[in-house]
């Protein structure tokens, strides 16, 4: 969805000079405009749609009813429906979207310390995504319809075919409770290490489960470079293997593993929800079923708009780093 | 044979020796021959290819699409792996190498392709594609970075202000100077160029074989220039080999084959070149069918279509044999009449 929006933005184009990448930048913003209103709209309505009352359904119904005034003027629901919403758009402006009902904490604190867990997380995961999909790719294009390249299809269907959490679970049982290499679940934040040791599981977990998808990509992607006549042409200068797999083959495939990872950023956002409450990870997803199963609505709406706003970004982002890295996308507003 | 000659004798000032080259390609086939069990094809792209190529000469190679003309010259510098035969290049077996000494005959082998959009790595400037030619084979000192490339880009006639222009950004000729360039970075022996100018406007076509005429004389290389345009070889060639189907069907110096062809497909090719008298107008000299590369007949492979076709033309495929020092006609009957005149 999101995501539709920014490719029709892109068009091939196979001449001209250079894109001037600041207009495009602020043409892509200009566009990302009617998004963004559709994702606030959406987190703000999620309060406005609950059957009932709000107040009653989250502090329950032995709550007093002076109780019960206080939090609905704190939420601003003894306004009219325009005045919340200019209420709420005015405090999601300057990232004030009021108090978690469950920790009595402003909610962007509540999601700055978590948002820092979960985007470690998502990072670690794409680097192990990338680091275990890369070299598979480039073995399978370049050993195309022999054994290995089948192992790897084979391999990667397979891996696929298993349930996101399934991998992740055999991984617990053989690393944490079999080897005991590695923490069952759980979050120390004692230092760097522990950090890392912490997140390994969960990450490894989302990255071997993108990991094909990624392989099976790039494996054509880099196919079809392989069959351009430049690589060829650099072989006949006599350059190394590695050097025409590293310097002309790999560089000209990195678009498609920008793309697909961008593409399946909701994906991850979406796993890691799951993948956080399996591994007691404190991050956004874990903080997210928290806030539905306690109806803690500030907290939210507030993770709605985050998330909406993340995936804009990040398609953004990709799409400018399309733009560097393939001279021949051409940076054109259709 | 040898009294008679090769073009390029088998004197020690011979630079690349070839002998009995053939490449095929494996066909695909379908389900339903595989289930009847059909023997596994293949394609005789290069069929039993022989010559030699002496030292500062320039070897043009003509024949339609599909001659194997771009097989042969890539099975030279193994980018292609010929099925059979001999490829010596300066005493090297070039059959026989393999890792750094592969990479070493390559460097000394140059190729040029056909077209210079596809040959050049759309994300690498001019000057990073010169530079990476040089510093992978060490000669390029450091800190004389911009100077090698300005120099080798002078010499193929483009202003060093263009080294940091990407293929994209260059007009058609200019991207085959930079492709011509690149090569030359590397310091070699040999150009094989693949039909450098077919994918050029005709106006531009005439200013890179100028320039291939001006490198290969001043920088002395070897080369073999390969065509499917007569004009062209003609501009740049010391001796031509016409192909035909996989088979070398003449070779000799360029006076000879052009002058006086003596076998009936370079004859026919000659006569169909494009006359520049309009009153001059003649039968399209060759009817016929042309047999399928998959299904070739076994004699002569230009029976189905030669005018002078006998019964044994049918049965024998003719050997290339020399008929006069420096000429090579690969035909049972001769003398053939030629009456076109040099052109
Ligand atoms: N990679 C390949 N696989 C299968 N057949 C090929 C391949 N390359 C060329 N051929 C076939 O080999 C024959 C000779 O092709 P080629 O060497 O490209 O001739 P030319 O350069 O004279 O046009 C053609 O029939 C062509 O279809
Ligand atoms: S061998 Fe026979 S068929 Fe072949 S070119 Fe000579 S005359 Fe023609
Ligand atoms: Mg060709």
């Amino acid at each position: 969805m999101v995501r539709a929006v920014g490719n029709t933005l892109i068009r091939q184009r196979q001449r001209g000079g250079p894109g001037n990448v600041y207009r495009y930048l602020g043409r892509r913003l200009l566009h990302s405009i009617p998004v963004v209103v559709a994702v606030t709209v959406g987190a703000f309505v999620i309060i406005v749609l609950v059957p009932g009352d709000p107040a009653l359904n989250m502090l329950g119904y032995n709550a007093t009813p002076e109780s019960l005034a206080i939090l609905r003027r704190d939420l601003g629901l003894d306004r009219s429906v325009p005045e919340q919403f200019i209420g709420f758009v005015r405090g999601a402006v300057v990232g004030d979207f009021g108090e978690s009902i469950l920790k009595k904490e402003p909610v962007r604190d509540v999601i700055a310390t978590r948002a820092v867990i979960s985007f470690s997380l998502l990072f670690y995961s794409a680097v192990t995504a990338v680091v275990v999909a890369v070299p598979l790719a480039i073995l399978s294009a370049v050993r195309r319809n022999r054994w290995q390249d089948h192992l790897m299809r084979l391999g990667s269907m397979i891996t696929f075919a298993m349930p996101s959490f399934w991998l992740g679970l055999l991984l617990a049982l053989f690393f944490a409770i079999r080897l005991g290499w590695l923490p069952v679940a759980g979050y120390d934040k004692t230092n760097v290490l522990t950090i890392l040791r912490s997140l390994t599981l969960p990450a490894a977990t989302i990255g071997l489960f993108l990991a094909p998808i990624l392989a099976r990509t790039l494996r054509s992607s880099i196919i079809e470079v392989l069959d351009q006549e430049y690589v060829e042409a650099a072989r006949a200068r006599g350059y190394r293997e590695s050097r025409v797999i590293g310097r002309h083959v790999m560089r000209n495939s990195l678009i498609a593993t920008v793309t697909v990872l961008s593409l399946i950023i909701g994906f991850m956002i979406s796993g890691s929800v799951i993948v956080e409450n399996v591994f007691a990870i404190p991050g956004l997803g874990s903080l997210i079923v928290d806030a539905v199963l306690q109806r803690d609505y500030p907290v939210i709406q507030a993770l709605v708009l985050f998330f909406g706003l993340t995936v804009i970004v990040i398609n953004l982002a990709a799409d400018l780093t399309y733009a560097a890295i393939d001279p021949r996308v051409r940076l054109v507003t259709g | 044979m040898t009294g008679a000659g090769r073009p390029g004798d088998s004197t020690k000032d011979v630079l690349l020796r070839v002998e009995g080259l053939t490449k095929g390609y494996p066909v695909r086939r379908t389900l339903g021959e595989r289930i009847r069990r059909v023997p596994a094809r293949r394609l005789m792209a290069v069929q039993n290819v022989s010559f030699e190529v002496r030292q500062r000469e320039v070897m043009g190679i003509v024949g339609e699409s599909g001659s194997g003309k771009t097989t042969l010259g890539r099975s030279l510098v193994r980018l292609v792996d010929p099925d059979e035969g001999t490829v010596l290049f300066d005493g090297v077996n070039v059959r026989a190498v393999d890792g750094s000494d592969l990479r070493r005959l390559r460097r000394r082998v140059q190729m040029v392709f056909q077209d210079p959009f596809t040959s050049l790595n759309p994300r690498m400037t001019v000057g990073a594609a010169i530079l990476e030619a040089g510093k992978v084979h060490g000669l390029v000192e450091t800190g004389r970075h911009d100077e090698f490339v300005s120099r080798h880009m002078e010499r193929v006639g483009l202003t060093a202000t263009l080294a940091d222009r990407r293929p994209r950004q260059l007009s058609g000729g200019q991207r085959q100077r930079v492709a011509i360039a690149r090569a030359l970075a590397v310091g070699p022996d040999m150009i094989i160029a693949d039909e450098p100018v077919s994918a050029l406007d005709v106006s531009i076509q005439a200013q890179i074989i100028n320039l291939f005429r001006d490198l290969q004389d001043r920088l002395g290389l070897t080369m073999i220039f390969i065509a499917h345009q007569l004009s062209v070889v003609s501009q740049v060639a010391d001796t031509v080999a016409v192909m035909y189907m996989g088979r070398i069907v003449e070779h000799g110096t360029l006076e000879k084959v052009f002058g006086r062809p003596e076998h009936p497909y370079t004859q026919a090719l000659l006569a169909s070149r494009p006359d520049p008298n309009p009153r001059h107008k003649g039968d399209p000299p060759l009817r016929g069918d042309v047999p399928s590369p998959l299904d070739l007949p076994p004699g002569c492979k230009f029976a189905t279509r030669c005018p002078f076709v006998e019964d044994e033309c049918r049965q024998v495929e003719p050997a290339l044999e020399g008929t006069e020092p420096r000429h090579l006609v690969a035909c049972h009957v001769k003398p053939r009449p030629w009456e076109g005149g040099i052109s």
